[in-house]
C-alpha cells in the first residue's frame, strides 16, 4: 500500500499523538475489569476522557453512562472535524448517525425523536422536519440524494411496513456503503486509498458475519443477495455460491479463516497509520480506536452493572476484540 | 341439629324424600370431587413442567440478551427492537371439565421476528429474539395452564364446601329430624294407646 505525507495535517497529527496517550490499553482495561462495582469501575477510566468526567449516580447509572459516552464521542467527532482538512471524508464516519435516524423516523413515527442520536450530519430536528416535509434542499449535499433514493424506495416497497422492516435497515446500510465508496471514488485526497481499504474491509467482515447468521437463521439466497453489502473486496457472487454450496460447518470454517485474515488486514492497516507521519490516517485510526474504547467502557460497566464476574467480562472483551 | 318442623307423619314422608336426595347429591358431589381432583393434579403436574420450561427459557433468553445488550450500543438496539416484525394473534376457546369451562389459548404467529439490519447487530441479538418468541408461546400455554388450575382449585373448593355442607349438616340434621318425628309419633302413639286404655278401664268401670 502507498502511503503518502499529506503536509496539511503536521499540527493535527502532532495533536492526536498527543492524545493518543490516553486510550485504553489492556492494563488499564484490566483494571476497569477488576474493579469492584460499576461506579469503581467507571473511576478507573479517568485519563481516557476528553471531556470533564462526570460521577454516575447510584440510581441511574445505565442513563448516566450512555449520556457521558455518547457526549465524549461527540467531542471526539468535534476533534477529528476540527483537524480535518478533508470534511467530506471526515463526513463519510458520522453517516452512520445520520442513516440510524433515518432508520428510526422510517421505521416508527416521524414525530417521535426516541432513539435518535444527535452525533451525525445533520441535527435530529432538521432531519425529522426534511423527512416530514420532504423537503432536502438544507441538508448536506452527500445526504441529499442518498434520501430522496431511499424514500422512494421505501415508499415503492409496499411491503416494508406490513412485515418487512429489516428491509428498510438493508436498504438503508446498503445506501450508506454505497454513498462512502462513490465518495471515496472522485475525492482526489491521498488518503482515500486507506479509507478505501479500511471501509472494504469492514465491509467484508461485515458480509461474511451476516452470511452465517443468515445460515444459522436457515434464510434462502435471494434474501442474503438483498441483505449483503456492496463495496467489499470478496465478490458478492462468490459469497453467495459459497453460502449455497456449503453446509453450515464447512461454511463457518471458511467465515472464520476469511474474518481472521480481515482482521489481521485492518489491523495492520491501523498500526501502518503509526508510521505515517502527516495525513488523515492517524486521525481516523484514533477516531475508531476511540469508538471501540468507549464501546469497551460501556459493555465493561454494564456488565458490573449486571453482577457478571470479572471472567466472564473478559469473554465478552474478546467478542469485541475478535 | 333438629329442624324446626311439625312432628307430623307427612313432614316425615317430606323429610325422608329430601335425605334420600341429599344422600344421592352427596355421591354425585363426592364423585365429581373426585374428578376435579384427578383433572386437577394431571394439570398441576403440566403447570409445573410448563413453569419450570418458561423459567428456564426466561433465563436462557435474558442470557441471550444480555450478551446483545453488552456488545450492542443502546441506540442501535432500541432501534433495532422498536416495532416488532411479528403480528401475533391469539385466539381463546373453551373445554369443558365436569361443570368447569378452562381457557384454550391458541397463537398464531405471522412475519419474521428478526425484524432488523445485520450490520450493527449481532447473532446473540438474534438467538435472544427467536428465544423470547419461543418463550412467548410457551407463556402463553403457562397461563392457559395456570388460569385452569385456578378454575379448578375454586370449584374443588366449592364442591369439597357442599360435600362437607351435606355430610356434615344437612344429613345429619335430618337424620335427626326423622328420629325426633318418628320418636314423636311413637310417643303421639303410646299416648294414645294409653288413653285408650284409660277410657276402656273407665268404661268398664261403670
Amino acid at each position: 500500500m502507498e502511503l503518502r505525507e499529506d503536509t496539511r495535517y503536521t499540527y493535527a497529527v502532532a495533536r492526536i499523538r498527543a492524545l493518543e496517550t490516553r486510550s485504553l490499553n489492556l492494563e488499564k482495561i484490566q483494571r476497569i475489569v477488576d474493579a469492584g462495582d460499576a461506579s469503581t469501575a467507571w473511576r478507573e477510566t479517568a485519563g481516557w476522557h476528553l471531556l470533564p468526567k462526570g460521577e454516575l449516580s447510584p440510581e441511574n447509572t445505565q442513563t448516566d453512562l450512555e449520556k457521558f459516552l455518547i457526549e465524549e464521542i461527540r467531542c471526539t467527532n468535534n476533534l477529528f472535524s476540527s483537524l480535518s482538512n478533508d470534511p467530506e471524508l471526515t463526513n463519510l464516519f458520522f453517516l452512520k448517525y445520520d442513516f440510524h435516524n433515518l432508520k428510526i423516523l422510517l421505521k416508527i413515527s416521524p414525530e417521535s425523536l426516541d432513539g435518535m442520536v444527535n452525533l451525525g450530519l445533520v441535527p435530529i430536528e432538521k432531519l425529522k422536519e426534511s423527512v416530514i416535509e420532504r423537503n432536502f434542499r438544507e441538508l448536506p449535499k452527500l445526504l441529499q440524494e442518498s434520501i430522496r433514493e431511499i424514500l422512494e424506495l421505501v415508499k415503492i416497497d409496499t411491503n416494508l411496513l406490513y412485515g418487512r422492516l429489516d428491509m428498510v435497515d438493508i436498504i438503508l446500510d446498503k445506501k450508506m456503503f454505497d454513498l462512502i465508496f462513490r465518495t471515496l471514488k472522485r475525492h482526489p485526497a491521498p488518503s482515500c486509498s486507506f479509507l478505501n481499504m479500511l471501509f472494504q474491509t469492514e465491509v467484508d467482515i461485515c458480509n461474511l458475519n451476516i452470511c452465517r447468521r443468515f445460515k444459522r437463521l436457515r434464510r434462502n439466497r435471494d434474501f442474503l443477495n438483498e441483505a449483503l453489502l456492496p463495496g467489499g473486496k470478496l465478490a458478492l457472487k462468490f459469497l453467495l455460491e459459497k453460502y449455497e454450496n456449503n453446509e453450515y460447518a464447512p461454511l463457518n470454517e471458511f467465515i472464520n479463516f476469511q474474518i481472521a485474515t480481515f482482521k489481521l488486514q485492518l489491523n495492520n492497516l491501523y498500526e501502518s497509520t503509526i508510521y505515517t507521519a502527516f495525513g488523515l490516517e492517524p486521525l481516523v485510526a484514533f477516531l475508531k480506536k476511540r469508538e471501540k474504547d468507549a464501546k469497551m467502557i460501556r459493555m465493561i460497566i454494564l456488565a458490573k452493572l449486571q453482577g457478571l464476574a470479572p471472567k466472564a467480562i473478559w469473554g465478552e472483551i474478546n467478542t469485541i476484540n475478535e | 341439629m333438629i329442624m324446626a318442623v311439625n312432628p307430623t307423619r307427612m313432614e316425615l314422608l317430606r323429610l325422608r324424600k329430601r335425605l334420600m336426595l341429599a344422600r344421592r347429591g352427596h355421591k354425585l358431589l363426592r364423585d365429581k370431587q373426585d374428578e376435579l381432583l384427578r383433572h386437577f393434579l394431571s394439570l398441576i403436574k403440566r403447570w409445573k413442567d410448563a413453569r419450570e420450561g418458561v423459567e428456564n427459557g426466561l433465563v436462557q433468553g435474558f442470557g441471550l440478551f444480555l450478551r446483545a445488550f453488552l456488545v450492542i450500543p443502546g441506540y442501535v438496539l432500541y432501534e433495532s427492537c422498536i416495532r416488532p416484525g411479528v403480528e401475533t394473534v391469539l385466539s381463546c376457546s373453551s373445554r369443558q371439565i365436569t361443570s368447569v369451562r378452562l381457557p384454550q389459548f391458541s397463537i398464531e404467529v405471522k412475519g419474521d421476528p428478526i425484524a432488523y439490519g445485520f450490520v450493527n447487530t449481532t447473532f446473540s441479538l438474534d438467538k435472544a429474539i427467536l428465544s423470547y418468541l419461543n418463550l412467548f408461546q410457551d407463556l402463553i400455554k403457562l397461563a392457559e395452564l395456570e388460569k385452569a388450575v385456578i378454575l379448578l382449585a375454586e370449584e374443588i373448593k366449592k364442591t369439597r364446601r357442599r360435600v362437607n355442607a351435606l355430610e356434615y349438616v344437612l344429613i345429619p340434621n335430618l337424620e335427626e329430624t326423622i328420629k325426633y318425628i318418628f320418636m314423636k309419633l311413637e310417643e303421639f302413639e303410646r299416648g294414645n294407646l294409653v288413653r285408650l286404655m284409660k277410657v276402656k278401664e273407665i268404661v268398664r268401670a261403670h
